[in-house]
């Protein structure tokens, strides 16, 4: 052959290679954005304090409903960061093991309804005619109620407990998925490389699966990481009216609502709950915007 | 021999059932013998991509007959049509948009392989082997099937699209403005090589483009194509000296560099 080899300078010699290239550069792109960073690090720190909290709280008998009627309502010092609240219960230990609880609450939710979600949206988008339209209609009779209300409803009629509160906000929440694939599929099935993939010769189940998902997952992924916070609000706002998790089961949203009733001159009891359901709704909304930055093409440059 | 015969094809969309038919196709017959290089010349709108489409049995014909090497493809079962895919592959116009970004250039290419296991490449290591012999043929070096196609060039990716089109030894290609989204000078190279891989791999080609430059350039015989109709067909040199059409006179007059070939001529 007479065309003389390109030369493109390093290269990677493995797939596995290529794959560990490919996540330096996407970290490389999030990390140019200071914020995502942040987001990212106060996720981190989230999780590790929902995962190993528990183990390290000052006074981990308040965790199991242990209470100090002696030490009640004392303000933050020294002993007590956050004070301690109705029952003598330090609020610290009780944020920080209510972490976990609400972390976990928040990441069921937005994981059943994003697997609901892609899965109906992608068989809307993908095979459209009349499947597309029942799951749509579906999806449309959602957006008549609002997501809390339905919530609710759902939570009331399972009853109480922390399963069935999962499964009343998962049911509320996948339609906003099922819309956002069947769209990211309708566009990426006309995209020229599938049409060149069908042209090979290949079955549903490969364009699908090496195709589509692979360039749809990014927004799915994005979109978990920013309805992560919404979902621990929403987790909490369940709490906070008593359906959902039950005393003595620390969680935030619940913490918010008891110390309600002692505002304003025992705020600490509801101002340390209120900051850590921001500073997750906050973190997980950074990290979502800086992986749009990095997994959405459209969004990029 | 011919390999190809398209006899009296009609292609119609309409979006809904009361909407205005768009004809894209009206009554197009093509022959195309082994071996040659057939131009199909038509600005964009003519119908020149949605013949490809047709041909490619991605969409099915509103009336008239496509037949591959003598069978019927609207005749043909599923099994019978994905083997045939094997012996005819499409390179687009677009090599941005015409490989998955989220897929490895190894995986590009090894992916006709593993679509069709008939082929012999069931071993994932005889395809790797086969990858790498393939970005060879086509200019590139085997080391760079671990790169993603974001990382190339236009011409690069181009070349990437060549060697998936080549993985399954085809014997007909559609190069569908295969050099149109391409710089000039990276036009001459792809434009060659494919000249070459063709009397090399004994290739038939179905040469899609805008530019008369170039379909002189590659093409054995062409055709015209305007709203759906073929306005002139015939060998390269016929149809540029001597054409029959108004469309054809109209379109050579308005190309700058053959204008002046024309006038330069003795």
């Amino acid at each position: 052959m007479s065309v003389a080899p390109h030369d493109f300078g390093d290269f990677p010699r493995s797939a596995a290679a290529a794959r560990f290239e490919a996540w330096r550069r996407a970290f490389y792109r999030f990390s140019g954005s200071r914020l995502s960073v942040i987001g990212l690090g106060i996720c981190v720190f989230l999780v590790l304090v929902a995962i190993f909290g528990e183990s390290f709280v000052p006074y981990p008998q308040h965790v199991t409903g242990g209470i100090a009627p002696r030490a009640r309502f004392l303000p933050p010092s020294a002993t007590h960061w956050f004070g301690t609240n109705e029952l003598g219960q330090d609020v610290f230990t009780l944020v920080v093991a209510g972490s976990r609880v609400s972390l976990l609450c928040g990441f069921a939710v937005v994981f059943a309804a994003a697997v609901v979600g892609t899965v109906l949206g992608g068989i809307a988008g993908y095979y459209g005619g009349w499947t597309d339209d029942l799951i749509m209609r579906l999806t449309d009779l959602k957006l008549t109620i609002p997501g809390l209300i339905l919530a609710m409803a759902i939570a009331a009629a399972l009853g109480p407990g922390i399963v069935n509160m999962i499964i009343a906000v998962s049911l509320s929440w996948w339609p906003g998925f099922a819309r956002l694939v069947r769209g990211e599929v309708l566009s990426k099935k006309e995209e020229l490389f599938v049409l060149a993939a069908r042209a090979l010769g290949a079955s549903h189940a490969r364009l699908i699966w090496r195709h589509i998902v692979p360039n749809v997952l990014g927004a799915i992924v994005i979109k978990m990481s920013l309805d992560m916070g919404f979902a621990i609000l929403t987790v909490a706002a369940l709490g906070f009216i008593g359906i959902g998790v039950k005393p003595p089961t620390p969680e935030w949203g619940s913490l918010l609502a008891i110390a309600r009733g002692y505002m304003p001159e025992f705020w600490w009891t509801a101002v340390f709950p209120g900051l850590a359901i921001f500073l997750a709704v906050f973190g997980f909304n950074l990290l979502g915007d800086g992986l749009r930055d990095v997994l959405d093409p459209k969004a990029r440059r | 021999m011919k390999l190809l015969a398209i006899e009296s094809v009609r292609k119609v969309y309409r979006s809904t059932a009361r909407s205005a038919e768009v004809v894209a196709l009206d009554g197009v017959s093509l022959m195309i013998e082994r071996g040659e290089c057939f131009g199909l010349v038509g600005e964009s709108g003519s119908g020149k991509s949605t013949l490809s489409r047709l041909i490619l049995n991605l969409e099915a014909p509103s009336s008239g007959r496509i037949a591959y090497d003598g069978r019927d493809l609207t005749s043909l079962g599923q099994e019978e049509m994905r083997r045939l895919r094997a012996r005819m592959q499409i390179v687009f116009q677009d090599p941005y948009a015409s490989l998955n970004p989220r897929m490895t250039v190894h995986d590009l290419v090894a992916e006709p392989l593993a679509i069709h296991p008939e082929a012999g490449y069931r071993d994932r290591g005889r395809r790797t082997v086969r990858v790498g012999e393939l970005l060879g043929t086509v200019g590139l070096k085997p080391e760079h099937m671990w790169r993603y196609p974001h990382e190339f060039s236009g011409g690069q990716r181009q070349r990437v699209c060549i060697a998936r089109a080549l993985a399954l030894n085809p014997e007909f290609l559609i190069l569908d403005e295969p050099t149109s989204a391409l710089d000039v000078s990276v036009q001459a190279q792809i434009l060659n090589m494919l000249l070459e891989l063709q009397t090399r791999l004994g290739l038939t080609y179905l040469f899609i483009s805008h530019d008369l430059g170039v379909v002189r350039y590659v093409a054995h015989r062409v055709a015209l194509i305007h709203n759906g109709r073929i306005v002139e067909e015939g060998p390269v040199g016929q149809v540029f000296s001597a054409p029959k059409s108004d469309y054809a006179r109209t379109l050579i007059s308005a190309s700058p560099e053959l204008a002046l070939q024309a006038l330069l001529a003795p």
